[in-house]
């Protein structure tokens, strides 16, 4: 069974990065085995809202595509970041590693579209997920799409009051053009300003853009941290909770 | 006795009595000719195996009467001889005629013949030879293209574990029109095999045989992703989609390794030559297939072609993989879908061309699908065994009459687990 999340947004700055690394912690905290890969190959920062050095990176998504090793070559174990005796598991495949030469060639969709789906899946069985992540970069990307294409759940990131474009019907135009099933469409409004009301907030989003809310989040510091009001990390950590509950409820199953 | 006849024609009036006597001494039966006629009658003309003509008649004369015995169909040698005249003589000579001078003693005059008769067996000799020349010249020119040919054919399919690939081609007298193709893709994570068939026989066959195979090729090679961006003509055939669940989970062949390149390649190569050749009105069919050898899943393109069989082990009857668009070069926009199939160990693929169908016997009968079908039927050894096997078969129907089609066969097996 494939578990695989698409996490994307039409505009930049939408905090999916920070998110996917939030929501990756959390499940694995409760003894998920998550994986999370980040397929924003023109700008890497998934690796960042972990806290990990770029520096230290030795393998990454790009080196598979490019046929240089195996997918489950790529992945680094983040166990450090887990709870001590936490029985689930957190794993990372960074997009790039050549931050340097990054410029010099553009690597999106300058690969076999199928070795992505191949690699989500094979990563799946491999390291035995029961839930794959994958951030892409805001836009209709090359890569974002795939990540759809592939996907299980597609949950678009917008802000708050943003006024972008809405269409209802992308995430399910891309699955029909692959011959699949829609993914589970929902929505997460992110970084909600202080002191807004959430409720009203989601209620107007879902209505703009015609899908579930699966959450609506206050915008807190970016470190996972340093929060700032308590309220408001409160606010997350309830927001983050309920949108962990909603993807165990609408994946299919879990991995043996 | 039978006399060799030798015709004498003469001045008029004039006698020839020591040249009819030395023919008479060579074993000549002597005739006389009057000049003034000049049509030799042609029991005369039948007879003669030498004719010879009196200089004096005049060049012009001469010629005439031997254009009459050629046009007749003689096969006599003409000779001139003198009557007293050796400018006459000459000028005759000159122009190409054998001749003979007194004295006509009968041993130099039985040699004089024998070498005019020779001397006219040459010429025909000669130009025999020169009519096979040009006949070889074509025949040069036809091996130059089917070298050509033969150099866009691979020298060896790529060999993997497990399983077997094996090709026959047998062009037909003329140049093939047929190909096919074996090659890696994306980095050796899958196989592309090709079986195409361009309209026509000859040398332009051969030549769009060479730049399909060349474009369809270089695009699968170079091809990088397709992107959901597209707008492109191709899409999933919801028939044929009974692929394996395997590593892609919810199997949809569209998202599969190699579905890019082989929807480029085939796409590409149709819109090319629709565009660039609509004169030339050339168009092939073709079966382009992806094959994942870990698997044994088989993403595929069936332009126009005769469906493949697939023979699966323990299972008597074989599935045929229907065409799922149309030839390539007909129209720009035409429309290619993705079929799927899956090779399990035991399992073999068969890809043919018409050649195979149509070959015709001396009454004319074709091979026929149901022939194929039959052998298809029979249990089969390893790849290469299936073709011997069939190409037997083809030959004892066909036997002696000529080869009308190019054949080319195709066979990719997945070994049984319990193959040797």
């Amino acid at each position: 069974m494939s578990n695989i999340v698409a996490v994307h947004s039409w505009r930049g700055g939408t905090g999916k990065s920070t998110l996917v690394a939030r929501l990756g912690c959390l499940l694995a905290a409760r003894g998920l085995r998550v994986g999370l890969v980040d397929a924003s190959l023109q700008a890497p920062g998934l690796h960042e809202a972990l806290g990990l050095d770029g520096t230290q990176l030795r393998s990454c998504l790009w080196d598979y595509l490019s046929g240089a090793c195996e997918i489950e070559d790529t992945h680094v174990d983040l166990a450090a970041l887990m709870p001590a005796g936490c029985a689930g598991r957190l794993y990372l495949v960074p997009a790039r590693t050549d931050v340097e030469v990054i410029t010099l060639s553009s690597a999106s969709g300058q690969y076999d579209a199928g070795l992505l789906h191949e690699g989500f899946h094979r990563l799946i069985q491999v390291l035995r997920l029961d839930l794959l992540f994958i951030d892409t970069y805001s836009g209709a990307n090359h890569e974002a799409m795939h990540a759809i294409a592939s996907a299980d759940i597609d949950i678009l990131v917008t802000r708050a009051g943003s006024a972008e474009n809405r269409s209802a019907t992308f995430a399910a135009s891309i699955a029909a053009k692959v011959g699949r099933t829609p993914p589970e469409p929902l929505l997460v409004v992110n970084m909600a300003p202080p002191d807004t009301d959430l409720d009203s907030v989601g209620v107007l989003a879902g209505a703009a853009y015609q899908r579930t809310v699966a959450a609506v989040l206050p915008r807190v510091h970016d470190s996972l941290d340093d929060g700032g009001p308590e309220r408001h990390v409160a606010g997350l950590h309830a927001g983050l909770g309920q949108l962990a509950d909603r993807l165990l409820l609408a994946a299919p199953g879990r991995a043996g | 006795m039978t006399d060799r006849v030798a015709l004498v024609v003469a001045e008029p009036g004039s006698t020839t009595a020591e040249l009819d006597h030395a023919l008479s001494a060579a074993s000549f039966e002597v005739r006389h000719h009057d000049s003034g006629e000049l049509m030799i009658p042609a029991d005369l003309v039948g007879a003669a195996e030498l004719v010879l003509v009196s200089a004096s008649l005049g060049l012009r004369q001469v010629a005439l009467f031997g254009q009459g015995l050629a046009a007749a169909g003689a096969g006599a040698a003409v000779v001139v001889f003198p009557q007293g005249d050796y400018a006459a003589l000459e000028t005759c000579a000159q122009s190409g005629f054998d001749y003979v001078t007194p004295p006509f003693l009968p041993s130099l005059l039985q040699l004089r013949v024998s070498s005019c008769q020779e001397r006219s067996r040459l010429t025909s000799v000669v130009e025999e030879i020169a009519a096979t020349v040009k006949l070889r010249e074509y025949e040069r020119d036809l091996s130059i293209a089917r070298e050509i040919q033969c150099g866009f054919l691979p020298d060896a399919f790529p060999t993997r574990d497990g399983w077997q690939f094996a090709a026959r081609f047998r062009p037909a007298r003329e140049v093939a029109g047929d190909f096919y193709d074996g090659f890696e893709l994306v980095n050796g994570r899958r196989l592309g095999f090709v079986v195409a068939d361009v309209c026509d026989k000859g040398v332009g066959a051969a030549l769009f045989m060479a730049l399909i195979r060349t474009l369809l090729r270089h695009t699968a090679e170079h091809t990088g992703g397709w992107s959901l961006a597209d707008d492109q003509p191709f899409g999933l055939d919801p028939a044929s989609f009974a692929g394996p669940t395997g590593m892609l989970g919810s199997a949809t062949p569209m998202l599969s390794v190699g579905a890019g390149p082989l929807l480029h390649a085939v796409t590409g190569t149709n819109r090319y030559l629709a565009r660039n050749h609509q004169r030339q009105a050339y168009f092939a069919t073709l079966f382009f297939g992806v094959l994942d050898p870990v698997s044994g899943t088989l993403i595929y393109v069936n332009g126009g072609h005769n469906p493949p069989l697939l023979l699966r082990a323990g299972e008597p009857e074989p599935m045929l993989l229907p065409p799922t668009g149309p030839a390539v070069g007909i129209q720009e926009d035409s429309r290619y879908l993705i079929g799927t199939a899956q090779l399990d160990p035991g399992d073999a693929l068969l890809i043919y061309t018409d050649g195979v169908i149509d070959a015709r016997n001396l009454a004319g009968e074709g091979f026929s699908m149901d022939r194929l079908l039959d052998h298809a039927r029979q249990p089969a050894g390893s790849a290469q065994s299936l073709l011997d096997t069939l190409d037997d078969r083809i030959h004892a129907h066909v036997q002696a009459a000529e080869q009308f089609d190019d054949i080319t066969m195709v066979v990719l097996r997945r070994a049984d687990t319990a193959d040797a």
